[in-house]
């Protein structure tokens, strides 16, 4: 956990992958989803609050006093899409072309910073702060599989749990 | 503390800056459609639903950026830095 004496200055950018699994309810079906590295750029802005932008899913921005807790938020909103679209959705092919629309949607805004500060971690230019690394072309995908009683386990329950983050370069 | 931005000034912005925009309101968000462009995470509230409320920024510059709003334009509407 970096501290305060070693925290990046104002304007420093954070390339992130993300990996989700959540299950969630839809009308009339249960449903499994595998989101792999998806993009996010973590910015610590000038008010000194962190702001973690999604580049993919663009649609979808969180913010915290720090890189993790920003993540935490992201985290809890990207479920919260998740369930905004089980609410709007009447069948499990409507609900996955939606929910596929939103991951691959690009914040085209934000997509050249993340490049960009994948290439400083990359060079060694950018702190880890203990993040772990993953190449920044890593393969992005989202499965998203319809769930019964012959594939639901405890194991779902836990699924929030599972998140996984590491800086891209 | 995140800078805060009344969400009536974010729909002025969207009038002038973003002419065809739609918005829809969910249990979670506000769904910001605009072109071929959909934000999805603009808060109800900083603090919970009320009249014109007050949002973190950063939401609404992440929409901007989406969006490709012209900086000028939005900058009338909403202070963002």
């Amino acid at each position: 956990m970096m501290t305060a004496q070693d925290a990046p200055a104002i304007g420093a950018h954070l390339p992130f992958l993300f990996s989700y699994r959540d299950t969630l309810f839809g009308n009339g079906f249960v449903v499994h989803v595998e989101a792999k590295n998806g993009r996010a750029l973590c910015v610590r802005e000038g008010d000194d609050s962190w702001w973690m932008y999604g580049v993919n899913p663009g649609g979808m921005a969180a913010h915290g006093d720090d890189p993790h807790a920003a993540h935490a938020a992201f985290r809890k909103t990207f479920s919260d899409v998740l369930l905004d679209i089980a609410k709007d959705t009447r069948s499990f092919d409507e609900f996955r072309a939606q929910v596929e629309k939103f991951f691959e949607a690009t914040n085209a805004g934000y997509e050249p910073e993340w490049r960009e500060a994948a290439a400083a971690v990359r060079a060694g230019l950018v702190s880890r702060d203990g993040f772990s690394v993953a190449p920044a072309d890593s393969p992005r995908s989202v499965a998203v599989t319809l769930k019964n009683s012959d594939n639901v386990s405890a194991i779902d329950n836990v699924a929030a749990l599972k998140a996984q983050l590491a800086q891209a370069a | 503390m995140p800078r805060l931005v009344k969400l009536d000034d974010v729909w002025r912005m969207l009038d002038a800056c973003a002419s065809g925009y739609t918005r829809r309101e969910t249990d979670h968000h506000w769904i910001v459609t605009f072109r071929d462009f959909q934000f999805r995470s603009l808060p109800l509230g900083a603090h919970g639903r009320r009249v014109n409320p007050e949002i973190e920024s950063g939401y609404v510059r992440a929409m901007v950026r989406m969006f490709g709003l012209d900086a000028a334009c939005v900058e009338k509407h909403v202070n963002l830095r």
